[in-house]
């Protein structure tokens, strides 16, 4: 860009200024609001007025873990989705890889259609079929139907980073005398680490997020957060306070992993949507 | 002579020896071991409930799982599990008046008697004759006692007393005083030129609606369905009901009417936003927690306004079942029996449950500390003189709930209410056909 | 761990041994070496098969189970069972009126979602493709709206929304702007509902957007300064059109999403108020878990899908 004036440069960062400013208030605000709601007595959400000075309380968040069982909910959680992201690695690595050596486009297109497919349509199939093979209400039954978002997920991500892994580099191994397999794992494999990570966490965010299959497949033994979460809104009235408390403890994880690996998401969403 | 006395006796300690047995049943622990699973709605009797269940698993060695879902999630996660026949499922709560033409329909309910019957697994302290014959009998279907109820459920006018009293208004005993109440009670109270306080708040939902909107409809003199089974929701009567019922809310209720469930409805009334509110009975609870409504203690009560065709409010209630597939309905029906006996009916009525036990009600425990008598002499006439249909009377209650909502959300919307039913008793007698062939 | 998770790694590992093994010159021979011999050179087969059994058995049978029951007439709480009617379901669908004021609805929720997410993307990438400190910052936050679970997002929107104890018309007011009745009003609900989705989603375009932006070739700018064109000719003629397929490559993607919308509108509205924003999806659900019709509501998941391969395919020759 052309470099102006002084003056120029003063306007020119006013705009960036307020540009900043306006493009950060929707996200943070809803945040915000849902941290702030989880902090107050029931009196001062309602308040016509917000209020911006109050006196906090952990009154929401104790409701929520000691009533509902919560830490029993988010364990439930975090063990279905990491297995369900483990497993995805596992199968769809390798299936990434072959997409992108050996061209296998169509295929690519074949797995995206698993993750379109209306999730309405699975849950009455499902039932029936783990009933019958009597996995209601088990881990194996919840991870398996996860593995239906994080397993495309994977796959559709780590082809872009399998693409970007120069030829030659594993031409060069193979001429040493290596096989294929040896120069996947040891060669190709830790060249893409960073993908591995980023389509690790987003299968783990979206499985961590997933609310229909849960509610269907899972029982006392296996409820999930999103589920729990559902439990406020209670019988009798709208209990905001508890909503948001539990609102907040859902969302925390996933914005904290999100935070921790924020660059190799940006790269893994972008991928497969820039090329092509 | 001393063989006669030695009879005697012998027979006197028999009958002695009885009686003591049958009045202590001793029967509770005889399925130690015993897992049994039941679904319940996210509602005050179950957190109840929940509170005094180490009692039970103590005395009989059986582990209860209370799954508890809220409503809406709770009726599919029922139907599913009944549909898929698992058999994992021993017993659930519901509204027969909702759900139980289908699910006897269906035959996923246990019929209770036989369970009654038996004095190996029945305390001789249960009887069918404790509880509101009334809401007993929404429980029968094909002859048979298919649920026990634990709570009875009508509608009540709550009113701010407090605001009437200020503002001269009388409580109405007659739709046109209802009118003229919340006509008189919408108020601008700052004079800002905003209304802050509106008349009355009712729910406006679509299928929700229906709920309230029923006893308006019967006490104008509207039916559900006529004589020959056909749907009777455009007659005169009920046109002229739900046009009231849509004018109330237009009028007089915080605007947004048509996406107000009772849990909308409760806030603005909890939050001093409105000076009535027409609902379910239980909510008192809501109503008079000082946690979170700021009008406790400062609440009326009375049973609807009487219409062109009397004072018709509806009772319904929530019940317990077994599973008909269950595998241990022994198991479950003793932790029927212990769910509604006397202990835990006071128990949940004093927690502000309306328990479908009658004696409970009678209670010195409960009488002597009763804040809110008026909620108590209505909810008990209500039960009474209450009409027991309250949902549509036909298997398809969602999807009829749902084209009966329409014309009701018309009415608020302010449009041609006659066409609006029209169409939705059009739609009832498609729905009808289709599904109850 | 259980013993299963760990098969996996288990056939992971002996394969990578038994490569070990064949590397070394003196065993080429043996079960186990032509074996694997076989295995590396069909990489192109083995390596996807896992993946494609896994999925093909997780959605082959609820696919194969929908379509046999679209067949069928099935009124679950009835004690009669599934009936054979052939494509009675699928007639009945295109003849019923609520079918095409869904459809129809659904379209206008997708349409007015693209119509605010994509300019705004587009915008929101143009300004973060200069250069300026809050940048990294701004992108990390951005990132928050659809890693958030999108039940508890819907959920505390929902209370932002109330009309009379919302935060939002409190805003309103504080601008002398007029209240607004949000998802209670017919006629602003299906905007409202687009304003969350906007709110969770633009971001993604943004980002997506961003990238194709970074990875513009710089010659046609330099060349487009020296000629002295203006910074709207160059967004124009240049920037425009090099970014074309990028956007329209995440439209395609977010058309999928739009039309399986479920989470927040059946948290914050069910479909109200009335039936202002019963969209197709939702229908679909009703028609089969509320009102139990599972033949009928099967059919419209069939269509739902067949509208989504469509979408699919389009993508597909869009990204060639």
């Amino acid at each position: 860009m052309v470099v102006g004036s002084k003056k120029h440069k003063i306007c020119r960062n006013i705009f960036i200024t307020l540009g900043v400013i306006i493009v950060l208030i929707p996200p943070l605000f809803v945040f915000w609001w849902m941290f702030t709601s989880a902090l107050k007595t029931p009196v001062d959400i309602l308040s016509p007025v917000p209020k911006l000075i109050f006196t906090p309380t952990w009154d929401n968040f104790k409701e929520v873990l000691q009533q509902e069982n919560f830490l029993r909910y988010m364990w439930n959680s975090l063990v279905i989705a990491t297995f369900a992201t483990a497993i995805a690695l596992v199968l769809g690595l390798p299936a990434a890889y072959s997409i992108a050596k050996y061209r296998q486009q169509k295929l690519a297109l074949g797995i995206l259609v698993a993750r379109m497919i209306p999730f309405v349509s699975y849950l009455l199939p499902w039932f029936i079929f783990f009933r019958k093979l009597n996995l209601i209400d088990t881990y194996l039954a919840l991870i398996t139907t996860h593995l239906i978002i994080t397993l495309p997920m994977t796959i559709w991500l780590m082809i872009g980073y399998f693409e970007d892994v120069p030829d030659d580099l594993e031409e060069a191994a193979m001429v040493d005398g290596c096989s294929r397999v040896r120069s996947f794992l040891t060669i190709t494999l830790p060249l893409v680490r960073n993908g591995v990570v980023a389509s690790a966490i987003l299968s783990f965010i979206f499985s961590w997020n997933q609310f229909l299959f849960s509610l269907i497949l899972s029982g006392p033994r296996t409820k999930t957060v999103p589920v729990a979460v559902f439990n406020f809104i209670s019988f009798e009235q709208i209990n905001w306070g508890g909503l948001s408390a539990a609102a907040t403890l859902i969302v925390l994880p996933a914005l904290i992993l999100t935070l921790i690996i924020q660059k190799q998401i940006v790269r893994g969403l972008t991928m497969g949507a820039v090329k092509g | 002579m001393s063989k006669k006395l030695l009879v005697m006796a012998l027979a006197l300690t028999m009958v002695l020896g009885l009686t003591s047995m049958a009045m202590a049943f001793d029967g509770w622990d005889q399925f130690k071991g015993t897992r049994i699973r039941f679904l319940m709605n996210n509602h005050p009797f179950t957190d109840y409930i929940k509170t005094q269940l180490p009692k039970f698993e103590e005395m009989t060695g059986i582990d209860v799982v209370l799954e508890t879902f809220p409503e809406d999630q709770f009726r599919t996660k029922r139907l599913i599990e009944l549909t898929g026949g698992s058999g994992s499922v021993d017993g659930f709560m519901i509204m027969p008046g909702n759900s139980g033409l289908q699910y006897n329909q269906a035959g996923w309910l246990t019929p209770l008697e036989e369970l009654a019957n038996n004095p190996k697994i029945t305390s001789p302290d249960f009887s069918f004759d404790d509880f509101f014959a009334g809401t007993l009998k929404a429980g029968q279907f094909d002859g048979h006692q298919m649920t026990v109820p634990i709570l009875s459920e009508t509608s009540l006018l709550a009113y701010r007393k407090d605001l009437f009293e200020k503002y001269g208004v009388k409580v109405p005993t007659t739709m046109e005083e209802l009118e003229a109440a919340a006509k008189k009670l919408t108020k601008d109270l700052d004079g800002d030129g905003k209304i802050d306080l509106y008349g009355i708040t009712m729910r406006g939902k679509r299928a929700a609606a229906t709920s309230q909107w029923v006893d308006f409809l019967h006490s104008f003199g509207g039916e559900w369905l006529d004589a020959n089974g056909k749907a009777a929701v455009n007659s005169k009567e009920a046109v002229a009901a739900t046009k009231f019922y849509g004018d109330l809310i237009r009028k007089y209720a915080p605007p947004g009417g048509t996406n107000v469930h009772f849990q909308e409805s409760i806030a603005y009334f909890t939050q001093g936003k409105a000076a009535m509110i027409y609902d379910a009975n239980v909510f008192k609870k809501n109503y008079e927690d000082p946690k979170g409504s700021k009008v406790a203690g400062k609440v009326g009560y009375v049973l609807i306004p009487k219409g062109p065709a009397g004072q018709v409010p509806h009772v319904s209630g929530w019940h317990l079942s077994i599973a008909s597939n269950s595998r241990n309905k022994e198991a479950a029906w003793l932790f029927i029996q212990w769910a509604t006996n006397y202990e835990n009916s006071l128990g949940a009525l004093l927690a502000g449950v309306p328990t479908a036990r009658k004696a409970a009600w009678e209670d010195p425990k409960f009488k002597n500390n009763d804040t809110t008598p008026d909620w108590t002499a209505e909810s008990l006439r209500g039960f009474e003189i209450g009409s027991p249909v309250w949902n549509p009377p036909v298997i398809a209650i969602g999807e009829v709930r749902d084209a009966v909502g329409l014309a009701i959300v018309a009415a608020i919307n302010g449009e041609d209410v006659q066409a609006a039913c029209d169409k939705a008793a059009k739609e009832m007698d498609a729905i009808i056909k289709a599904t109850q062939k | 761990m259980p013993d299963w998770a760990l098969i996996p790694w288990k056939v992971v590992s002996s394969f990578m041994r038994a490569g070990a093994v064949a590397n070394k010159a003196e065993v080429k021979t043996g079960i186990w070496h032509k074996l694997f011999t076989h295995f590396d050179q069909h990489l192109n087969w083995y390596f996807p098969l896992p993946a494609i059994l896994a999925l093909a058995a997780i959605v082959a049978f609820p696919m194969v189970y929908n379509i046999w029951l679209s067949l069928h007439d099935w009124f679950l709480v009835s004690p009669i069972g599934p009936q054979w009617v052939g494509l009675q379901n699928y007639v009945q669908m295109f003849q019923d009126p609520k079918f095409w004021t869904t459809f129809w609805r659904m379209l206008y929720f997708i349409v007015g979602a693209l119509a605010v997410q994509v300019p705004l993307g587009l915008l929101l990438a143009l300004f973060l493709n200069q250069e300026f400190r809050a940048r990294n910052l701004i992108r990390t936050i951005y990132l928050f709206p659809f890693a958030a679970t999108p039940v508890a997002i819907a959920l505390v929107w929902g209370m932002m929304f109330n009309p009379e104890l919302g935060v939002l018309n409190y805003f309103l007011e504080l601008f002398g702007l007029p209240r607004s009745l949000w998802i209670a009003s017919e006629k602003w609900v299906i905007p409202s509902l687009i304003l969350v989705d906007s709110w969770e989603w633009t971001p993604l375009i943004m980002i997506i957007t961003l990238a194709g932006l970074q990875s513009l070739p710089k010659q046609p700018y330099e060349a487009a300064v020296i000629d002295g064109a203006s910074s709207w000719q160059i967004f124009r003629y240049i920037t425009l059109p090099l970014i074309r397929p990028t956007l329209v490559v995440a439209t395609m993607l977010r058309s999928i999403d739009l039309i399986k919308t479920f989470d927040i509108i059946y948290v914050m509205t069910q479909g109200g108020p009335g039936e202002a924003s019963e969209t197709l999806y939702l229908y679909t659900y009703k028609t089969g878990f509320q009102f139990f019709h599972m033949g009928y509501g099967a059919a419209l998941v069939v269509f739902v899908f067949a509208l989504v391969l469509v979408f699919n395919l389009v993508l597909a020759r869009v990204r060639r």
